[in-house]
């Protein structure tokens, strides 16, 4: 996992924090930060020295900034880091900061920033610096104020303790990534350990992980290579499921999409649409991003609402599905589930007459065209089926960083919240939409990029893999990767 | 409000003759004459301690095309009864309906006709039902077809959609019901997918009706749950433009209307005027003869009265099984209703022993009957009674909800089930139709049967049956039911009107907006605010507890259908050791695992004479009030919330048919649990002890040996003797509450203590809390009806049968007590509460 994603710093939580060194490879040549621990500061410097990350020791005494340079000096640092002008962004680590929530007095509340805040040197206490605490919950971002001192950004990479009832599945996090993008933009995600290496390969549990292992398959190049003869034998693998994992590992250790079924695509050219809302449970369908063509030479178009919720857009995309792209597919990864049925919804609410005209055009969910469909028609590269990370593997590069598709969600939820509460209009802080146009332009582009790779494989379904599977089709693969 | 009261007794004569039995022709009427019961029951005179008459009713109908409209009046092939035709009158007019008319009276007919008649309005028209169990969803799903599509002769599509539908027939259910029949915990899970599933948009957009089956099932936790979800779906439906009416059927209960209205957050008409006929009924009150020497023999101070009593109280099951051996016996075929431990297999053998015991000699074909079974066997006792190869049937209350068993003479029910409702429920059970009918009580040994042998009228002349108590105020449970709903849609102050009222709503939102699991940036006044944690949180829902962490039940050795045990009662009742009674089966429980998320209670079937009682400590702190209710002289009743931690530190072993300790007290290494629920004290003036010692006449108690172990027993004699007269009074009010409301007692705990730093507490005081966190109503409940309580429980306590000073179990002694009811004082507890009510009349 550490080597997939590659990270700056690693930190160790709770609640065995202390093993994550022992447990790590010798090969990586990693800084592990521990919060809470030992007498002095834990710091660490990224590569490119843009960035010092320090976990806060134990006990409750005051850090100084001679402290924190005496130790950030041995990491070779030349600027200053109690300096904010010139000095590296400041990513300060504690466990001290938790939420706690409590229904019955209907309140949640940030525990411990005031004994925290009083740690931390007065300089360091500015909008650059990114707190980070392993007692709240991987993925809580919260902006507070304290006293005059202005907002602080706290950022969850842990486990809280507190009572989210049933918000949250209450299992312990694996890992968490945080971002730190140089426009001040702070990315958080949790990772599945489950689904690096081995483990992350379709169709591949706890048990066959056990079984290859025993057999000294450990890693999915090694997977990928080994001979189908050798892995059939193995107990647990009828001869399908291991053709079905080979080709998954494979798909992922060569960075390719791999037929693995019989279904075509249509001969039609493709739309491809991406969809931007206020949320996973979305009321809205703001902006409709619309690829016609290619992914490189494509052209691009926006459906954005004029007003909030005034569903203009929709019947302006829904002119030119049923005009100039008449009887074309549209195409959207993960569609089925979400895209589709929430324009849907949309349409019903504000133009119920086109609703018959939206249900009735061929709709296809690429995703579950790769996954689903008869069994399976492609096996994709990536870490996950997300759509960044195949496209990501297929070699795609987005334009924008830093954003993805629940910050749009809040960026545009925001504004929102503005437009109503605010009588003027010209107070109101409108967000950068041509950002978050080109985010979505991203996207569908993004898409179109997989879809070019799914039409390969289509065209050269299963059928024609050699019948023992073993490897002869890895030459003629090369033009995919 | 609206009194309910659907039987009309007409009394018998007297009591110093047989009880006639005379519509039921020649030979049964010879069954309880005085000859036959000579036979049997050499004292009978003394067992009868009452009996009643309820006369014959005959029909009330109405022609159907005075209601209905053709085709479904011409197709209906018979009369409806006046309530029928009242119900449908006022759907017709746009209401919402409660219908509380006894068991078998057709109430499912008003809904099918509902439906049928707007599916003849409008052919896309669409209605869901709520049953409360699967079984019951699978009886009327056929019910419904043979009505609707048979009967009636209408084109509906009618689907049942729950757990046991497969993918396949779920989306045909989806995309082509008229009727849904699902249940509540269903309905919670299926409700998020309204816009993501092909069907619900067509299912929801054109829902007319809403029916709610058996409504008096959802009280306490459930209750809570279900109301939410009822909300849930109300603001989902506005959201499609349906504003459905609803129909919920129930048992006979106090208060139909505001049930309804607190269950789904609409208005409601009650129709319980019934109309359909029934046969006559005798009801007799039966009383065994308590084994005054086992309980001589045990006052001897060390404290453990329940042993004599144990023994004294087997007498009930096997009195029971006597009664119903004696009408087997004269060829009444009986179902007798038991709660006994030791289960329907020894129950039936029991009876079958005196069958043969009598002085008839005769062999009885009797069976037990229970969840536990497994469905083919109990498809066959049933279709064996049905065919009459049965003599009798010994069950437990897993008949009482809805399942056709087919009919019977005579229902014979071992102890008080715990409310009129259910008690009217199970006797219902015998004479469907309008055949004559006898049934007989057979009273248990708790507080509650003998205030009701003591009083009969309680069930016969009192007009007023009890309130089913079920609320919303549990914030915690709220809390999370509001996370569901932005998961369904994203929250507007629109929603507020579902969702806790305008400032429930906006507080509440603005809680998760700060705990991050509600979008930050979202406003309910703009656009809106989405959900922003992990998938599903209905997935988390449990409906059998309000933290949202309950305990699966796992057998080792077979199969266990147990529902989910909430924290609460999983400390209590199922600690490691402890040993339960489950659908007729004795199990114990080897191992808690109490690790999240998902713990879990391993339990084994045992054959055992053994039962178990659990111990503990209780502390009640940070007291908050909400409520105040200020009597004359420095007495006070106060409700509101605080913090119960609650330690089941051990417990002991008894046999049940001695009582006699077998092992213990054992610790049940369970750690301490703390309830934030609500709670009513009692608050005295501060000189209250020493007055009340004072002005006794009897002598002063001396304290136990048990006491001397405990060191929250105060040992000396005169705070000894007050401490147990507050005890008492406790112990009394929660035991009678069921009197007057319907709750579980299991669910409610209290603590009585000489002193509390709190406040509003000068001098002693007693609680009573809900033992579920967050609350679920039922002290407040009691808060509003303590007046009523008090009285009942002092005119009780005072004179119980016993005459005891330390009590029994038909007055002050409880099962449930963690002190082993230790100590308990009726002199000093009846003065106490006398003191309390004069308080009460002074007042103003």
């Amino acid at each position: 996992m550490v080597d997939g994603v590659g990270p700056d710093v690693l930190v160790a939580t709770e609640p065995r924090a202390s093993i994550v060194g022992p447990a790590l490879d010798r090969a990586f040549d990693l800084d592990i930060l521990e919060v809470g621990t030992g007498m002095r500061p834990d710091i660490a410097v990224t590569d490119d020295t843009r960035c010092l990350v320090m976990a806060l020791p134990m006990g409750e005494d005051p850090l100084t900034p001679e402290q924190i340079a005496a130790r950030a000096e041995t990491s070779s640092v030349d600027d200053d880091p109690a300096d904010p002008a010139t000095g590296p962004q400041l990513c300060l680590i504690t466990r001290s900061v938790s939420l706690s929530v409590d229904p019955y007095a209907r309140s949640a509340t940030l525990d411990g920033v005031s004994g925290y805040r009083d740690r931390v040197p007065e300089q360091w206490w500015t909008a650059r610096t990114v707190h980070l605490s392993t007692a709240l919950r991987a993925g809580f971002t919260t902006t507070r104020t304290h006293g005059t001192d202005g907002d602080a950004r706290f950022v969850g990479i842990g486990t809280s303790n507190a009572d989210l009832g049933v918000g949250t599945t209450g299992g312990p996090t694996q890992a968490t990534l945080v971002a730190l993008h140089s426009n001040g933009a702070i990315g958080v995600s949790e990772i599945d350990p489950r689904t690096f290496g081995l483990r992350g390969v379709p169709e591949i549990g706890p048990t066959r992980l056990e079984t290859l292992r025993d057999a000294g398959i450990t890693t999915v190049d090694a997977l990928a290579d080994a001979p189908l003869r050798r892995l059939t034998e193995l107990s647990g693998l009828g001869r399908t499921s291991a053709n079905t994992v080979q080709t998954a590992a494979e798909a992922r250790s060569t960075n390719t999409v791999l037929p693995t079924g019989t279904d075509s695509l249509s001969t039609q050219d493709p739309v491809f649409i991406d969809i931007e809302t206020d949320g996973l449970n979305p009321s809205t369908a703001w902006l409709i991003g619309v690829l016609d063509g290619g992914p490189a030479d494509g052209h691009y178009m926006s459906f954005r609402e004029r007003a909030i919720d005034d569903g203009s857009h929709l019947k302006a995309f829904m002119t030119w599905l049923t005009g100039a792209a008449a009887r074309r597919p549209v195409v959207a990864w993960n569609g089925y589930r979400f895209d589709f049925p929430v324009i849907t919804e949309q349409l019903r609410q504000h133009h119920p007459d086109l609703v018959a005209a939206w249900t009735d055009r061929y709709q296809l969910d690429a995703l579950w065209w790769a996954t689903n469909k008869n069994g399976g028609n492609a096996a994709l590269p990536g870490r996950t089926n997300k759509l960044e990370h195949v496209a990501d593997a297929l070699g795609w590069e987005p334009s924008t960083n830093g954003i993805d598709g629940a910050t749009v969600a809040k960026l545009y939820t925001a504004y929102r919240s503005q437009v109503a509460g605010e009588a003027d209009a010209g107070a109101v802080a409108v967000p950068d939409w041509d950002r978050l146009e080109r985010y979505c332009e991203d996207d569908v582009r993004a898409l179109a990029t997989i879809y070019e790779h799914l039409e390969g494989a289509a065209r050269r379904d299963a059928q024609t893999k050699t019948p023992t599977g073993e490897h002869s089709s890895q030459g003629s693969l090369t033009d995919f990767s | 409000m609206t009194d309910n009261h659907s039987h009309r007794p007409e009394h018998a004569a007297s009591t110093d003759t047989a009880v006639p039995v005379p519509d039921g022709g020649a030979s049964r009427r010879e069954i309880l004459s005085e000859s036959q019961l000579n036979e049997s029951f050499p004292d009978w005179r003394e067992r009868i301690r009452h009996r009643e008459r309820l006369g014959a009713q005959s029909a009330d109908t109405v022609a159907p095309d005075r209601v209905l409209h053709d085709p479904l009046a011409s197709r209906l092939g018979h009369d409806l009864y006046s309530h029928q035709a009242e119900a449908l009158d006022l759907l017709e007019a746009d209401e919402n309906v409660v219908i509380t008319t006894s068991t078998s009276s057709g109430k499912t007919l008003i809904y099918q006709l509902q439906i049928g008649r707007n599916h003849l309005d409008t052919d896309t028209a669409t209605a869901l039902c709520l049953f409360p169990t699967k079984a019951l969803t699978n009886d009327q799903e056929q019910a419904l077809n043979d009505r609707l599509r048979g009967e009636l002769g209408l084109d509906t599509h009618i689907g049942t959609y729950d757990g046991d539908t497969n993918d396949e027939r779920k989306r045909t259910v989806r995309e082509n019901a008229n009727v849904i029949l699902t249940n509540p915990a269903g309905l919670n899970v299926y409700l998020p997918r309204h816009a993501k599933d092909r069907g619900w948009h067509r299912f929801y957009s054109n829902l007319d009706l809403v029916v709610i089956d058996e409504g008096h099932e959802y009280g306490g936790v459930m209750g809570t749950h279900v109301a939410w979800i009822l909300r849930r779906l109300r603001r989902v439906l506005a959201h499609y433009g349906a504003d459905p009416q609803f129909v919920i059927t129930t048992a006979t209960i106090g208060n139909p209307a505001a049930h309804a209205a607190t269950l789904t957050g609409a208005e409601f008409s009650v129709v319980n005027d019934d109309g359909s006929p029934r046969g006559a009924r005798d009801i007799v009150l039966w009383e065994p003869p308590l084994d005054e020497e086992a309980l001589d023999g045990n006052d001897d101070g060390t404290g453990d009265l329940m042993e004599g009593f144990e023994r004294a109280r087997r007498s009930s099951a096997r009195e029971a099984s006597s009664v119903t051996a004696h009408l087997a016996v004269n060829g009444i075929r009986t179902l007798q209703f038991t709660t006994a431990r030791q289960g329907t297999e020894i129950g039936a053998k029991q009876t079958k022993g005196a069958a043969r015991d009598h002085p008839r000699d005769q062999y009885v074909a009797v069976e037990p009957y229970h969840a536990g079974l497994g469905k083919r066997k109990r498809r066959a006792v049933e279709n064996q009674l049905k065919a009459a190869d049965l003599d009798a049937v010994i069950s437990t209350n897993a008949l009482e909800l809805g399942i056709d068993i087919g009919s019977v003479d005579a229902t014979v029910t071992d102890s008080y089930p715990g409310t009129k409702q259910s008690f009217w429920q199970q006797i219902g059970r015998a004479g469907r139709g309008t055949s004559d009918a006898l049934s007989v009580l057979v009273g248990g040994t708790d507080a509650m049967d003998a205030y009701i042998l003591d009083n009969p009228g309680y069930l016969f002349d009192d007009d007023t049956v009890e309130d089913a108590v079920v609320s919303i105020d549990n914030d915690r449970v709220f809390a999370d039911h509001l996370l569901a709903a932005a998961a369904e849609r994203p929250l507007t102050a629109a929603d507020a009107p579902y969702l806790g009222g305008d400032d429930r709503f906006r507080e509440m939102t603005a809680m998760w907006q700060d705990a991050g699991l509600l979008e930050r940036s979202g406003d309910l006044d703009a656009g809106g605010v989405t959900y922003a944690g992990d998938r599903r949180p209905q997935s988390r829902i449990s409906l059998y507890g309000t933290t949202g962490t309950d305990y699966e039940v796992i057998r080792a050795n077979g199969e266990i259908e147990h529902d989910p045990v909430a924290t609460e009662r999983a400390y209590r009742d199922y600690h490691e050791g402890a040993l339960f009674l489950h659908a007729g089966q004795q199990y114990e429980v080897t191992a808690v695992d109490h690790g999240q998320p998902h713990p879990r209670i391993h339990v084994e079937a045992v054959a055992t004479t053994q039962y178990t009682q659990t111990l503990s400590t209780k502390r009640v702190q940070n007291l908050e009030v909400t409520d105040h209710t200020s009597l004359a002289d420095g007495y006070d009743v106060y409700f509101g919330t605080g913090t119960v931690r609650i330690t089941y530190g051990s417990y002991m072993a008894r046999d049940y048919r001695t009582g006699e300790l077998v092992k213990g007290p054992l610790p049940t290494e369970t750690p301490p649990l703390d309830l934030r629920t609500e709670l009513l004290w009692v608050s005295l003036p501060e000189d209250h002890a020493g007055s009340t010692i004072t002005g006794l006449d009897a002598p002063l108690l001396e304290p136990t040996e048990r006491a001397g172990d405990d060191p929250r027993v105060p040992m000396e004699q005169a705070r000894y003797t007050y401490a147990g007269g507050l005890h008492a009074a406790e112990h009394g009010i929660i035991q009678l509450a069921p009197l007057e409301l319907m709750i579980d007692n299991h669910d409610i705990g209290g603590l009585s203590t000489p002193s509390h730093p709190h406040e509003t507490i000068p001098g002693p005081t007693w609680f009573v809390h809900d033992g579920i966190d967050g609350g679920i109503g039922f002290s407040k409940a009691i808060y509003e009806h303590i007046e009523t309580l008090a009285a009942r429980t002092r005119e009780h306590i005072a004179e119980c049968e016993c005459g005891r000073r330390r009590g029994c179990p038909l007055c002050v002694m409880s099962e449930d007590c963690g002190n082993n009811n230790d100590p308990l004082d009726t002199a000093t507890g009846t003065m106490i509460l006398d003191d309390l009510l004069a308080a009460f009349d002074a007042r103003s």
